[in-house]
C-alpha cells in the first residue's frame, strides 16, 4: 500500500475498472426471470406507445423515475436486455468510486491510495454486485449508488443539500434506500452543522426525477401515490430475504408487521442514543461501518424484505472489514449466504434452506451488533470513568 | 443550523434517556394493542381446566375473576400480561439501578429491551399468558430483599410460585445464592418452610374451585409432567426438554438478562442475544 502513487492508483483502477466490465459484459446475454417476465414486457409496452405518455400510462410495481430510464433506453438502437444491464453497470462504477473515495478520506497520507484502490476492487468485484446488474438486470446499483452519493456528500464532504437532493432520487429510485437514512440522521443529530431544512430538497429531487411521468400526463402527486399504491402490496414478513422472520412465515403479517417495524425503529434509537451518549470521537471508518450495522439493521429486521434488499449493507461491510479486522470472515459470510440466496432464486443453483441461510445471517447480524454497539458502550463507561461492578 | 434547531436538539440531548423511557413506554403500549385480538390455536387449552391441566390454582381463581370485568376474559388476561411486562420492565431499571447507580443508560436501555423483548411480547400479549406477572412478583420480592426487608419479599415471592408453579425453582435459586447473608440452619428451615407454606396455598387454591386439596398439590408439580395443551404425558425426552424451555423461557430469559448486566458475566452479548432469539423461535414455533 506504501507504494502506490498517483499514477499507479490511477493504472491500477482502470485495471480493475477493466476486469469488472469483463466480468459483466460475461453475465450480458443471460436473461433472468425478472427480464423474461416483467421488465422486457414493460420495455415493450414502453416502445409500443411511443412517447412520453407511455411513462404515466405505466401500471407496474416499479416507481416512474425507474421507468423514465427504461423509457429513454427504448429510444436507442440497443437491444433491452444489454441496455438495462449497461445502466446499473454505470451505477456499479459509480459506488465503487464513492466507497472508494469515502475510504481515501480515511487516511492522510500516501496509504490512501492503496485504501481507495482496495475499497474499488471490493465492491465492484463483489459477486452480488456482479450478478445483479451483469447478470439479472436488477437496478440495486442505482438506488445503492445514489444513497452512498447522499452519504458520501453529506458526512464525507459535509454538504447537506446537495446530500439530502441525492438522497431524494435515492429514495425515488425505490424506497429502500431509506436504510441510509437511520446513519444521515444520526450525524445531523450528532454533529449539528446542518439544519433539518435541507431536508426539504427530498421531495423536490423526486419532482424533478418524476418530471418525465408528469410531463406525460400524471399528476404532481404520482410518486406518492405510487409510493402507497406499493407499500402495502407484499403483505408478509418473510419474503425470501433471509432474515429472522424466515423463522416466523407463519406468523400473520396484519397483526405482527407493525411490531416488526416499532422492534426495527426501537433498535435504531438505542444506536443513536448509544452513539450521540458514547462521547467517541468518531473517524470516516466508523461512519461506514455504522451505515453498513444500520442498513443491516433494517433488513434483518423489517418484514417484506426480497433476497436484494441488502444489498447497500453488502457493499457496505466488506469496505468497512478494510480497517476492522473482526469483520472480515462475518463480511465474507454475508456475501456467501447472499451469493447463494440469489443463485437458488434466480440461477437455478441448488438450493439450501432458507432456514439455514437465514441462521447464519442472524449470527453474522448478531456478531456485528454486538461489535458495533458493544464498542459504543465501552467508549460509553470508559468516558463516564465506570468500571465493571 | 437554525439557532432554535439547535436549542431543540440541546434540549433532547440533555433529557434525551427521560425522552427515550417515555417514547418506548408508548410505543410498547402501542405494539400491545394490536394483537389483543389474535390468539392462537391452543390458547383454549390454558382456560379450560382439562383434565392434568399445568396452570395453577390461583390462574383460574383469577381467570373467573376477570369474568366479571366488562370484556373478553382472554382480553383480560391479555392486558394483565401487559401490566407485567411494564411492571418487569421498572423493576428490572430498578434492580440494575441498584447495582449501577451511575450509569443511567444501563438502566434506560434495560427498560428498553425488556419491554420490546419479543420473548416478552410473544409470551404475554400474543399467546395470553401471564409469566411476565410472575417474574414481576419475582422481581419485586428481589428488589425489597436488597433494602434488607425479608417478609414482604417472601410474600411476592410466594404469590409468584403460586400463580406461576415454575417460578419456584428461581425463588430456590435465588435464596442459594444469598444462603452466604444468613445462617446456614436458617437458609435450610427457610427453604422448607417457604416449599411448605406454597404446598400448603397450592392445595387451598384448588378449594373454592370445587377440587380436592389434594388435586391441588398433584396440580402443583403437573407442569414437570404434563403436556399444557393436551393434558398428556411427554411422549420424548426432546418433547419435555423443549416444553421445559418454553416454560422457563421468559422468567429465565429476564432474570438471566438481569444477572449478566448486575454482575457483568463472562458471557458475551453476542450468546445473550442469541440465546434470547432461540427462545424466541421457540415460542414462534408453538404459537403459529
Amino acid at each position: 500500500m506504501d507504494k502506490i502513487t498517483k499514477k499507479n492508483f490511477r493504472a491500477i483502477i482502470a485495471t480493475i475498472s477493466a476486469a469488472g466490465l469483463i466480468l459483466r459484459f460475461i453475465g450480458f446475454p443471460f436473461e433472468s426471470v425478472d427480464y423474461e417476465q416483467c421488465l422486457s414486457s414493460w420495455t415493450e409496452q414502453l416502445k409500443a406507445i411511443g412517447n412520453i405518455s407511455a411513462v404515466s400510462a405505466f401500471a407496474g410495481d416499479y416507481n416512474y423515475p425507474y421507468i423514465s430510464i427504461l423509457y429513454f433506453l427504448t429510444l436507442l438502437p440497443i437491444p433491452s436486455l444489454y441496455s438495462i444491464k449497461m445502466v446499473s453497470v454505470l451505477f456499479d462504477f459509480l459506488e465503487a468510486g464513492l466507497l472508494s473515495a469515502t475510504a481515501m478520506h480515511v487516511a492522510e497520507d500516501d496509504r490512501r491510495y492503496g485504501l481507495g484502490a482496495i475499497a474499488y476492487a471490493l465492491v465492484l468485484f463483489n459477486p452480488l454486485a456482479v450478478l445483479n446488474s451483469g447478470y439479472l438486470a436488477q437496478c440495486e446499483s442505482i438506488w445503492t449508488a445514489l444513497g452512498l452519493l447522499s452519504f458520501y456528500l453529506v458526512i464525507v464532504k459535509e454538504k447537506p443539500g446537495w446530500g439530502m437532493f441525492a438522497f431524494g432520487m435515492a429514495i425515488a429510485m425505490k424506497l429502500q434506500a431509506v436504510f441510509i437514512l437511520p446513519i444521515l440522521l444520526v450525524f445531523y443529530f450528532y454533529k449539528k452543522k446542518f439544519s433539518i431544512l435541507h431536508m426539504l430538497w427530498i421531495p423536490v429531487a423526486i419532482e424533478v426525477l418524476c418530471l418525465p411521468a408528469i410531463i406525460g400526463g400524471s399528476g404532481w402527486d404520482s410518486a406518492i401515490s405510487q409510493y402507497l399504491h406499493l407499500l402495502g402490496e407484499y403483505p408478509f414478513l418473510f419474503y425470501y430475504y433471509p432474515n429472522i422472520w424466515t423463522f416466523f412465515r407463519e406468523a400473520p403479517y396484519y397483526v405482527f408487521g407493525t411490531a416488526a417495524i416499532l422492534f426495527t425503529f426501537v433498535t435504531l434509537l438505542l444506536f443513536a442514543v448509544l452513539f450521540i451518549k458514547s462521547g467517541k470521537k468518531f473517524y470516516m471508518q466508523n461512519y461506514v461501518q455504522y451505515a453498513a450495522w444500520t442498513a443491516m439493521t433494517c433488513t434483518m429486521l423489517l418484514p417484506c424484505m426480497h433476497e436484494r434488499y441488502n444489498y447497500m449493507a453488502e457493499m457496505l461491510l466488506p469496505v468497512s472489514a478494510i480497517f476492522d479486522k473482526k469483520l472480515r470472515i462475518p463480511a465474507l459470510a454475508l456475501i456467501l449466504i447472499s451469493v447463494q440466496c440469489i443463485g437458488q432464486q434466480f440461477l437455478a443453483w441448488a438450493p439450501v434452506s432458507y432456514y439455514a441461510l437465514a441462521a447464519g445471517n442472524i449470527i453474522v447480524y448478531f456478531y456485528f451488533t454486538a461489535h458495533c454497539l458493544g464498542g459504543l458502550y465501552r467508549e460509553y463507561r470508559k468516558n463516564e470513568g465506570m468500571t465493571a461492578c | 443550523m437554525l439557532k432554535t434547531e439547535r436549542k431543540l436538539i440541546d434540549f433532547i440531548e440533555k433529557h434525551m434517556l427521560i425522552f427515550q423511557m417515555f417514547l418506548v413506554s408508548a410505543l410498547a403500549l402501542y405494539i400491545r394493542r394490536i394483537p389483543i385480538w389474535w390468539n392462537t390455536d391452543d390458547v383454549a387449552a390454558y382456560f379450560d381446566f382439562h383434565e392434568n391441566c399445568t396452570q395453577s390454582g390461583l390462574y383460574y381463581l383469577l381467570v373467573r375473576a376477570v369474568q366479571y370485568l366488562p370484556m373478553l376474559p382472554v382480553h383480560s388476561i391479555k392486558w394483565i400480561s401487559v401490566i407485567g411486562d411494564f411492571g418487569t420492565a421498572v423493576l428490572c431499571l430498578l434492580l440494575v439501578q441498584g447495582k449501577n447507580r451511575d450509569n443511567r443508560l444501563l438502566q434506560v436501555f434495560c427498560y428498553t429491551l425488556c419491554l420490546f423483548s419479543p420473548v416478552m411480547f410473544l409470551r404475554g400479549v400474543a399467546w395470553a399468558q401471564i409469566d411476565s406477572f410472575a417474574v414481576m412478583l419475582f422481581l419485586l420480592g428481589w428488589l425489597l430483599w436488597e433494602k434488607n426487608i425479608r417478609i414482604v419479599p417472601g410474600v411476592c415471592m410466594l404469590l409468584s410460585a403460586l400463580l406461576y408453579p415454575c417460578m419456584l425453582f428461581f425463588v430456590f435459586w435465588f435464596l442459594w445464592s444469598r444462603r452466604e447473608e444468613m445462617k446456614e440452619s436458617t437458609f435450610w428451615i427457610g427453604n422448607l418452610g417457604f416449599l411448605s407454606v406454597w404446598l400448603i396455598l397450592c392445595g387451598l387454591v384448588f378449594l373454592p374451585l370445587e377440587k380436592s386439596f389434594s388435586e391441588g398439590l398433584k396440580n402443583s408439580l403437573a407442569w414437570l409432567t404434563y403436556d399444557p395443551v393436551t393434558g398428556q404425558s411427554f411422549a420424548t425426552g426432546l418433547d419435555w426438554v423443549l416444553e421445559m424451555l418454553v416454560t422457563l423461557g421468559l422468567p429465565g430469559s429476564v432474570i438471566g438478562g438481569l444477572e449478566f448486566v448486575r454482575r457483568q458475566r463472562k458471557v458475551s452479548a453476542f450468546a445473550v442475544l442469541l440465546v434470547h432469539f432461540l427462545i424466541t423461535v421457540l415460542f414462534g414455533s408453538r404459537m403459529f
